[in-house]
């Protein structure tokens, strides 16, 4: 290995590694604020290239029609719940907004699919689509668990993540796809190349990080949401609406986990299958900030990109064994520094 | 119907098949402070909470006019019906400033004018909240917890404070301070249901009291009155010696 291969090895591996940042922050999010290890959070990847992918080709992204399906079970079921409970009209009225959001955003992507816009457009609809399916899911099947232990909810999410894996090979099949680069610059510095990709992988991570970090730092809202990691009870107190606020928490992991696939797709193949392990790789850098840090997590992230870009130009075979090996010593660090108090009270 | 504030009728809450409170039935005046007292156990906190809505029950609650029946915690702090429990429930891991600006929260789309008002007069309350404004939540003594928990709780602009034994395990001296805090606030026309096991301090500073043993009311009245009780003081208060 020479000084020009490190350093493309080092691009390539910040390249990847800021994805894997943008899926540890989601997760991280997704933790603090519901308590849910988040395993489908991969799964989104997937759903956002795949949608932008039919798209690009004029399809109908068969994405809208699991968002409808969810959004009637919710229906259905809180129907169910509001007549039993003897609740009024008020609730009714709540239901039947969600379903008529859902059907508006589904009918305008059925009506502008055919009519082949901009890449940069149709990777917009993609993430709203994958963003309102993440909400709908939390809706569906995170929402009645609130009070639930965290390992009650950790099987939830291995069962959504093993029904959205195959719903995904019913909608998008077997074969992956690959989307037209979204920046066609070449860039040279010295001896490297930059492809445009990357640059707008890397500035998109830290823009997100970015606003995230303002988010949760300076605004009301943010601050509610921490409050709601921190203290259910002490943020219903005050009237925060922790339902909403895991609403929330998963309307902006879809809108990671959907923009890294839309990032990542010009880069390589994606199948129905691929966010998972992708996914999974965030959720390591997620443990190594201890799944409420986020800058933590974020640098996490890039030392697997960077491991993970040698040890592919190494060993290829090998890769990902290295890579998920890389928890073992991480969670025997965290074995010995923290104490350990067991599952924490649910409120 | 009467001009209370908060009532009660025939609420009765069990934990699954036990019952903690039985038919108990209360009215809270506005603009007054209404206490109960009774023994460890009799269900005071249980009552607190089932008014705010943590726990359920049955029987009529109304507050404000309006029937608490189907309405959740956070409809319930939106009605101005506010919950201090006896464990604070603060955000620990956040700054002592944004514990109480989320505590205006449910003003969020009100000009940021009014709200930074509030602070400024939970701050004046509690100056000593002041000082510590950039200290973690978790890093304040008991005593300062108890008031950055009022001050929270004053944040929502309350109708009604319901405080779960604020004196608990503070020292003398803050007692006092919070309890002085707490007629200042009836002064400003908040209405004051305070739980406390306290009960010499609860009856100096309230207008009516409700005795609640074992989960049944067994006496109410003004709360001058049911401090000169004999049988009261008797089994609550002790002799005047004694109390402090």
């Amino acid at each position: 290995m020479n000084g020009n291969i490190a350093l493309l090895l080092i691009q390539d591996g910040l390249t990847v590694g800021a994805i894997y940042a943008l899926l540890a922050v989601a997760l991280v999010l997704v933790f603090t604020v519901t308590r849910i290890i988040f395993i489908p959070q991969g799964e989104f990847v997937s759903f956002g290239a795949l949608t932008l992918a039919a798209l690009q080709t004029g399809q109908v992204p068969k994405t809208i029609w699991l968002l409808i399906a969810l959004a009637c079970l919710v229906a259905v079921r809180d129907s169910v719940r509001c007549i039993r409970s003897g609740e009024g009209l008020r609730a009714a009225r709540g239901i039947l907004v969600n379903v008529v959001v859902s059907f508006v955003v589904c009918g305008l992507v059925y009506v502008l699919a055919p009519l082949q816009f901009p890449l940069w457009a149709d990777a917009i609809i993609s993430v709203v689509v994958v963003v309102f399916i993440g909400i709908t899911l939390y809706r569906l099947a995170f929402e009645p668990l609130q009070s639930a232990s965290i390992l009650v909810l950790l099987i939830a999410a291995v069962g959504v993540h093993l029904a959205l894996t195959g719903l995904g090979l019913a909608m998008f099949g077997a074969e992956g796809s690959r989307t037209p680069p979204m920046f066609d610059f070449q860039g040279q510095l010295g001896p490297l190349q930059i492809g445009g990709q990357s640059i707008a992988i890397f500035v998109s991570a830290s823009v997100a990080m970015a606003a995230l970090s303002f988010f949760f730092g300076a605004t009301l809202g943010g601050k509610a949401l921490r409050a709601t990691a921190a203290n259910r009870v002490g943020a219903r107190l005050l009237g925060i609406r922790t339902a909403r606020a895991g609403t929330l928490a998963f309307g902006l992991a879809a809108a990671l986990g959907a923009a890294s696939g839309v990032l990542i797709s010009p880069l390589s193949t994606i199948y129905y299958d691929t966010g998972f392990l992708i996914g999974l790789k965030g959720f390591i850098a997620a443990v190594i900030g201890g799944l409420v840090s986020y800058p933590l997590a974020a640098v996490g992230a890039l030392a697997i990109g960077l491991l993970e870009s040698f040890t592919t130009f190494e060993t290829s075979k090998l890769k990902d064994v290295i890579v998920f090996a890389l928890i073992l010593p991480v969670l025997l660090l965290v074995s010995f520094t923290h104490r350990s108090s067991g599952e924490e009270q649910n409120n | 119907m009467t001009s209370h504030l908060l009532s009660l009728q025939d609420v009765t809450i069990k934990y699954g098949q036990i019952e903690a409170v039985h038919r108990a039935s209360l009215d809270v005046p506005a603009g007054a402070i209404t206490s109960i007292i009774g023994p460890n156990g009799a269900g005071k906190s249980t009552t607190l909470s089932a008014i705010s809505g943590l726990l359920r029950c049955t029987g009529h609650l109304r507050f404000d006019g309006q029937q608490l029946h189907h309405q959740t915690v956070e409809d319930r702090v939106d009605a101005g019906l506010i919950f201090v429990p006896e464990r604070r429930e603060l955000f620990t891991s956040m700054t002592v400033a944004d514990n109480l600006q989320l505590g205006s929260y449910r003003f969020r789309r009100e000009s940021s004018g009014r709200r930074t008002a509030d602070l400024e007069a939970v701050y004046a309350l509690f100056p000593r909240l002041r000082e510590r404004q950039a200290q973690l939540a978790g890093t304040l003594s008991g005593g300062e917890r108890q008031m950055l928990a009022i001050g929270r709780a004053l944040m929502c602009r309350p109708k009604l404070l319901m405080l779960d034994e604020p004196s608990l395990g503070l020292a003398p001296r803050i007692v006092k301070e919070i309890f002085q805090i707490i007629s200042q606030l009836r002064a400003k026309g908040v209405a004051v249901l305070l739980v406390e096991q306290n009960a010499r301090a609860a009856l100096e500073i309230a207008d009516t009291a409700y005795v609640l043993e074992r989960g049944t009311i067994v006496m109410n009245g003004a709360a001058r009155t049911l401090a000169s009780d004999p049988k009261l003081i008797d089994t609550y208060l002790g002799l005047p010696s004694e109390a402090r």
